[in-house]
């Protein structure tokens, strides 16, 4: 519960007032919640109730906020929010803690708390009932300027009961770019319009002076006028619903079941700590090219720390912020509590309010990941927060992966990918409406591999359950669109004991409007970091095929399967790179990508590599040099697979210049060993992590599991056929490095790194 | 009371073939009916459960079954079990998919929502421990072919007859016997996929086939090819079942053709409705909510919301006008498609959901968990020792604990309130609860999730449930539906006479003979009342010539009914808009606004109109009703009820931390058309009973029916 101050602010509330204000740098609240005296908070709680009222009420609420979603889906225009469910709705205390959240895009879990406590502290004489308050200011709570808040607060008597809210993307508010991810954007007046807090329903009514100058700032304004009818409707419909609770069991019972259910959430998460040691987990990932013609590289960090029953992360060593690939820190806190609320607490069906008051946050300002006021952040909904999803995704699997508990163990997931790939045109389309159009596919998804099994290829996003992937006819109904094919990648999931789910690859070319595409994929690096020496998944990337002789093709009765063997010319892309031009003789491709995978290739039992070969899922190439597995006839040879699979640790260690036979992988754990996966062995009485196949020490229990591991460091165009070479959109050097076992060239971790920059610290457990 | 059928009275006669029992009713030109209940028998293709349920019910009306075949003029019946089942067991036919080249991924894409289709909210952020299902149809056994056509159905690449014959040899030669084709925008030229047809019955004449046009004509390739794949994959078993069926219907001397139940609340000839088996999934639901329809009629009603709580499953349906609510999409186990179907919602609540505690709040839950039919309630003495909802209803004194389940033989359970008191003890205890408040807590409980989901269901589209009345039926409905209808604030629930216990039967008896048509049309505004007239001009022009070549359209001029699907533009979510039979005049188009306006601003507010967006019309749909006029004048039966003894009571038990009261015992005949009793009391119906809390008050009308209404 926010602890509601009276008294004075110490010196360093003051302190963190001044600095994290909203206003230079991201809003943070203070730790107490300061309530102008306007404001009356409904406070009144029964504190005795009995279980079966709780669970009456507690579906009860469950169901307004699931019922707010419903009306939003049927009332929207935005295909983002309808199709990739890119919206969430919530029930917030009046305190701003969080208490439901819907099955929708989870990482806007992270700041509509914060922003309902920036409209009491800086708004709170003015909350009234009746009236609804419109945000998008990134710097107070939004994940990105098309990322709209509407909170509306819930009024019992002339005490404050709760607020309900939603937050939608809209299709386009504005901005360099149609559909306002503002690739070119050089700072914060690129972007579309922030608006801080502002009150858009008065008295039931919706302000005309403001609602015109919102949709002013939308290429589509009649779309997001639509947009905020159902936003407004939806809320309505769970006021009134929480309203008629109140009347029902008592506004006291209600607010009762309420803090239940936030206790037993925090309850919940402590408990489930309590199976893990200490320790700290750690992520790095880089982002190419900062804006439009840039060609630079810069690196993320995210460390997790878990001490006693806290976490707290950080972004230690994150670059400063540059270009239009920041994100400020509510989107930052988002994608950590939408790892915690889905990886960690599915059972709570989203009361995710508990668990985020064991959490903290050491950002350090100016950051890419915790940016300031003035800098660009409107792209951040492709870039910046699945950047960020995928590396908190990555810590907190780690973090689970050295559960002593099975059942959380088994709730690590390897991640999806670090960038949304999409392409996003507009024009005119058939029937000769402006258009912004973006292709959704990616939502189709891909699953990570998890400790026991593979990911799967079109299996929705984790971050966003009831996502669904858009119909070819839906798309080419609406846009000039003609699609050639949509398909399974193969060789897109992380090769690893259990491969990560493949990603797919679409062909398609312009057909009877006119169209120009602003957002395409053209990635130079990994972003979703294979678990335990597995491979990352694929990176995105756009084929632009100009004068091709499709048409003739088409005539012709070829519908190709590929780009491969059209002629024309091809295009050379740049991420985040200028408009692509296209006309009649255009062909597009592009992919969305795999998800990692988990643990070394070389464990991964050969039929499997045979079945996905036989099924198309990986190339010969890969079943030969990442898995190692000789097939003759389709059929696994076992004793060629075996020297196959000792020659390639035999030339990672060569690599890494050890030139030596790989030791025998014949080291028997003792039962009762603590182990982090099937790979590394705690050995409490040697005081070392040792490779659990070959016994080799990789560090000391009170450093980390990397201390003393074999680096091999080679090109990033060789991790595999679905990755190329950086150099094309980025300038300074970045090198692929294998961490490997000194012993037997056992693989415990891939990164992408800066020659110059230490290895990612894994693991780091504090034996108690 | 209704007397017997008289002898020389024409009949009609209606089966619902369900997991547990086939139920029949019959119907004579008078309106009186009877019924009877048979064990389903799916090891004989349901034959035997099919003709005992007839028997059953001639021996109610009064005469020997040969006789019934004489005087039968029309049978109706419906697969929906049969080919549910062959979907549900996986054990259909080998199915060959032929779609358009480049798209042969999307049946396995499922769009990405394979893991959380037909998942309880429970387990939607479960990630890890959901998983995709196997496809339905293997990845090798779908076959793209070279062929495209454009959103204005314009071929953009001609069909490849000589690959596409190569594909079709191969997959025969690789075992198929049914074939599914879907092939991007057939909705808008059937062409491709009409040759195809031509192409695979030349080189496998035996095979079953199926084109997705014909099954829907709506946008969105995935959930067609899921409709046309699911047609082929229960196809070949569903005809063989109905072959034999008509095969021993001809035998015993019934000289009428079958009439099929289909999901969208009418029925076809036998022939017209052989080559579409998935029209009949769903289709025995959708029977009840067509009682419904009917019975609201009869009633005064116009809003009703229909609910069926089952052992496993709470099915919920909307009449507004008289009208059921059209549905969006159906779901069957992990896969969603859209043809023209009347909806029916279901989620996992019933007499089996089990009650279990929540650790990290300390509080009762009940579902999603069930203990269906296998073991059942603990009460059932087959192995259960979860608590469930038919636990804590017979601790209560809801249901008569000497009830008896199941028709005969070891089928038949005996409830045990010893095994029902000592399942529910187990959550009572660690809660420091007595059992029968523990029973309440689970009855209150189910009943509150049951009201939550009729108030997403009815507000989710923009109604408000105090407008509506509640019909109740199934095994566990009447039960439960005091609880239910009061959290809604709902003034007057219908429990039916005890046809209620046939409910859907009973429905399918009533429907009339229904053809439907599609166009998917891409009108924007502006738009002319001629551009609205020719999509249905063309698909009415079917309609006369389908309804006229069939065994019922003889001379028969079909009422025609129009709707048209309208939303705003770039909305992905549409109202049906009734739109005037017949030539359209200028007015047609204003007018078609302002309904779309006035549903619109009635389910969503005044404010959430907005006059500046484009509409779009999205589709037109025509049907062609062909009454059947059948009409039942009662829902009771002759010889269906008895009385309690005089003066029976039993303790019920209504409060938490109060005791039990003692409750008046009714039957149904205790209770005759006019009379009233107020609660408390419980009114035990075969397989079911009627809760009657402290100051309700349930009114018998003159059809049999049961009305309920809350004081206050």
């Amino acid at each position: 519960m926010a602890i509601i101050e009276s008294t004075a602010p110490s010196d360093a509330e003051r302190e963190h007032r001044k600095y994290w204000n909203g206003v230079d740098r991201s809003f943070i609240p203070a730790g107490t919640l300061r309530v102008p005296d306007g404001l009356k908070l409904h406070s009144e709680a029964d504190t005795e109730i009995d279980p079966i009222t709780f669970e009456v009420v507690r579906h009860s609420l469950w169901n307004a906020n699931e019922e707010h979603g419903s009306i939003i889906t049927n009332l929207a225009v935005s295909p983002i929010t309808l199709e990739t469910r890119d919206f969430q709705t919530a029930i917030i205390t009046a305190d701003g803690e969080i208490l439901f959240f819907g099955p929708y895009l989870q990482y806007l879990a992270g700041f509509m708390d914060m922003v309902v406590k920036f409209i009491i502290e800086q708004r709170g004489n003015d909350v009234k009932p009746g009236d609804m308050w419109l945000v998008n200011d990134p710097w107070i709570g939004t994940a990105h300027q098309p990322d709209v808040n509407l909170l509306c607060p819930v009024f019992v008597g002339d005490e404050l009961f709760c607020w309900v809210a939603n937050n939608v993307h809209q299709n386009d508010i504005g901005g360099t770019v149609p559909g306002s991810f503002c690739t070119n954007a050089q700072d914060a007046f690129w972007d579309p319009v922030s608006i801080p807090p502002c009150r858009i329903v008065r008295d039931g009514e919706i302000q005309r002076d403001v609602e015109d100058f919102y949709r002013r700032q939308s290429r589509t304004p009649v779309n997001i006028a639509l947009d905020l009818r159902a936003c407004i409707a939806g809320n309505n419909a769970a006021r009134d619903r929480i309203l008629g609770m109140a009347k029902r069991y008592g506004a006291a019972t209600v607010k009762g079941v309420m803090n239940g259910l936030l206790d037993a959430s925090q309850s919940a998460f402590t408990n489930l700590l309590e199976t893990i040691p200490d320790g700290e987990w750690h992520e790095r990932c880089y982002q190419e090219v900062a804006v439009t013609g840039d060609r630079g590289s810069y690196r993320i960090e995210m460390q997790l720390r878990k001490e006693g029953d806290r976490l707290i992360f950080a972004n230690k060593g994150t670059d400063p912020e540059v270009g239009a690939i920041n994100l400020t820190f509510g989107a930052h806190r988002g994608t950590t509590l939408a790892a915690i609320n889905v990886l960690v607490l599915a059972e709570q069906m989203g009361v995710i309010g508990g668990a985020a008051r064991q959490i903290d946050y050491e950002p350090e300002s100016g950051t890419i990941t915790c940016c300031d006021y003035g800098v660009a952040v409107s792209p951040a909904g492709v870039y910046a927060n699945e950047l960020m999803m995928a590396m908190a995704n990555a810590v907190v699997t780690k973090m689970l992966l050295c559960s002593s508990s099975e059942a959380v163990r088994a709730k690590a997931l390897a991640s999806t990918p670090g960038q949304w790939h999409l392409h996003i045109h507009a024009g005119n389309n058939q029937r000769g409406a402006y258009y912004v159009g973006p292709m959704l596919d990616a939502i189709i998804g891909t699953t990570g591999a998890t400790a026991t099994a593979d990911g799967d290829f079109a299996n929705g996003v984790w971050w966003i359950p009831e996502g669904r992937g858009p119909n070819v006819e839906t798309y080419e109904r609406d846009w000039p669109i003609l699609y050639l094919y949509r398909r399974e990648d193969s060789d897109s999931g992380g090769a690893g004991r259990f491969r990560g789910g493949n990603g797919g690859r679409i062909g398609y070319i312009p057909h009877g409007g006119e169209m120009g595409v602003g957002v395409y994929p053209a990635e130079g690096l990994p972003k979703s970091p294979g678990i335990l020496g597995a491979l990352p998944g694929s990176i995105g990337e756009t084929v632009l095929l100009q004068g091709s002789d499709i048409r003739a093709q088409l005539a012709a009765g070829n519908l190709p399967s590929s780009v491969e063997g059209l002629t024309g010319t091809r295009v050379p892309t740049q991420g985040k790179g200028d408009p692509l031009l296209v006309d009649d003789d255009s062909v597009m491709e592009w992919n969305w990508g795999g998800s990692a995978g988990y643990g070394d290739p070389l464990t991964r039992e050969p039929a499997r590599v045979a079945a996905d070969l036989a099924a198309g899922q990986i190339s010969a190439e890969v079943a030969d040099r990442e898995y190692g597995v000789v097939l003759v006839d389709g059929a696994v040879d076992e004793a060629a697979t075996q020297e196959r699979r000792t020659a390639l640790r035999k030339a990672r260690l060569a690599g890494a210049g050890i030139d030596r036979e790989p030791a025998a992988r014949d080291f028997s754990v003792a039962d009762g060993t603590t182990m982090i996966g099937a790979d590394i062995a705690l050995d409490q009485d040697a005081g070392t992590y040792r490779c659990a196949y070959c016994g080799d020490r990789l560090g000391s229990l009170d450093g980390h599991t990397r201390e003393h591991v074999a680096v091999w460091e080679h090109a990033v165009q060789e991790i595999g056929p679905r990755f190329s070479d950086p150099s094309q959109y980025i300038d300074q050097e970045l090198v692929y490095r294998e961490i490997l076992c000194c012993g037997c060239g056992h693989r415990f971790g891939t990164e992408v790194s800066r020659p110059e920059d230490d290895l990612v610290v894994d693991f780091r457990i504090h034996a108690s | 009371m209704a007397s017997s059928i008289a002898p020389d009275r024409s009949l009609i006669a209606a089966v619902d073939i369900g997991g547990t029992f086939t139920d029949c009713v019959i119907v004579d030109d008078e309106g009186k009916v009877a019924y009877g209940k048979s064990l389903s028998t799916p090891a004989d293709d349901f034959q035997s459960g099919f003709f005992g349920s007839l028997e059953a019910a001639a021996a109610q009306a009064g005469y020997p079954a040969e006789e019934l075949f004489e005087r039968l003029t029309r049978l109706v019946s419906h697969g929906s079990t049969v080919a549910t089942n062959i979907v549900v067991e996986e054990r259909g036919a080998r199915v060959g998919v032929l779609t358009t080249k480049g798209h042969e991924d999307t049946l396995i894409m499922m769009r990405g929502l394979g893991r959380v289709t037909g998942e309880p909210p429970e387990n939607l952020l479960r990630v890890t421990e959901t998983r995709k299902p196997t496809p339905i149809v293997p990845r090798d056994r779908i076959r793209g072919v070279s062929e495209r056509v454009d959103s204005a159905g314009t071929v953009v690449v001609e069909l490849d007859e000589q690959q596409l014959e190569a594909e079709v040899r191969a997959l025969v030669a690789d075992g198929c016997e049914a074939f599914a084709v879907c092939f991007l925008w057939s909705i808008q030229n059937p062409a491709h996929e009409l040759r195809a047809r031509e192409i695979v019955r030349r080189v496998a004449p035996d095979a079953f086939v199926t084109v997705s046009h014909e099954l829907s004509k709506s946008v969105g390739e995935y959930e067609r090819t899921v409709a046309a794949v699911i047609n082929a994959f229960v196809g070949p078993k569903t005809s063989q079942y109905l072959t034999k069926l008509e095969a021993q219907l001809s035998k015993l001397g019934f000289g009428d053709g079958l009439m099929l139940m289909q999901c969208h609340g009418g029925m076809v000839p036998l022939e017209d409705g052989k080559d579409r088996p998935i029209l009949t999934i769903g289709s025995g639901p959708v029977g009840g909510i067509v009682g419904t329809q009917r019975l609201a009629a009869d009633l005064g009603f116009r809003d009703v919301i229909a609910t069926d709580m089952g052992g496993t499953s709470f099915d919920v349906g909307i009449i507004k006008d008289l009208d059921p609510e059209v549905a969006e999409g159906t779901t069957i186990g992990k896969y969603a498609y859209k043809i023209p179907a009347v909806e029916v919602l279901s989620i996992g609540a019933g007499g089996g959901s089990i009650a279990w505690i929540d650790e990290a709040s300390g509080t009762l839950r009940v579902g999603p968990q069930s203990a269906s039919s296998n073991p059942g309630p603990a009460c059932y003495d087959r192995g259960g020792v979860e608590p469930t909802v038919t636990d804590a209803n017979l601790v209560l004194g809801y249901l008569d604990p000497k009830a008896v389940f199941g028709t005969s033989g070891d089928r038949q359970i005996h409830p045990r309130l010893d095994l029902a008191e000592a399942a529910v003890r187990r959550v009572a205890e660690p809660l420091g609860l007595s059992v029968t408040d523990a029973a309440l807590g689970i009855i209150e409980i189910i009943n509150a999730k049951m009201a939550n989901v009729l108030e997403r269901v009815v507000v989710g589209r923009g109604f408000d449930p105090r407008d509506f009345a509640i019909l109740s039926y199934g095994g566990s409905g009447p039960l439960h539906a005091a609880g239910y209808a009061r959290e809604l604030g709902v003034e007057q629930v219908v429990i039916p006479g005890e046809v209620a216990s046939v409910w859907s039967a009973f429905g399918i008896g009533l429907s009339d003979v229904r053809y439907q048509q599609e166009e998917d049309c891409q009108l924007v505004e502006p738009f002319t009342s001629a551009d609205l007239q020719t999509p249905f001009e063309a698909i009415e022009q079917v309609l006369r010539e389908q309804v006229a070549a069939s065994r019922v359209g003889g001379g028969v001029d079909p009422q025609l009914v129009r709707h048209a699907r309208v939303r705003y533009e770039w909305q992905r979510h549409e109202l049906e808009i009734l739109v005037p039979a017949g030539e359209l005049g200028e007015e047609a188009v204003s007018q078609l606004r302002a309904a779309f306006e006035a549903s619109y601003a009635g389910r969503y507010g005044a404010a959430a109109l907005l006059p500046e967006a484009n509409l779009e019309i999205v589709s037109v749909t025509s049907e062609a009703v062909v009454s059947t006029g059948v009409q039942a004048v009662s829902r009771t039966a002759p010889g269906a009820t008895d009385r309690a003894p005089d003066g029976a009571t039993r303790t019920v038990h209504f409060e938490r931390g109060e005791d039990g009261v003692e409750a008046a015992v009714l039957r149904s005949d205790d209770l005759q058309p006019g009379q009233s009793v107020t609660g408390p009391a419980v009114i035990d119906l075969p397989t079911t009973g009627i809760v009657v809390p402290p100051g309700t008050r349930v009114a018998r009308g003159d059809g049999g029916d049961f009305i309920m209404t809350f004081g206050g």
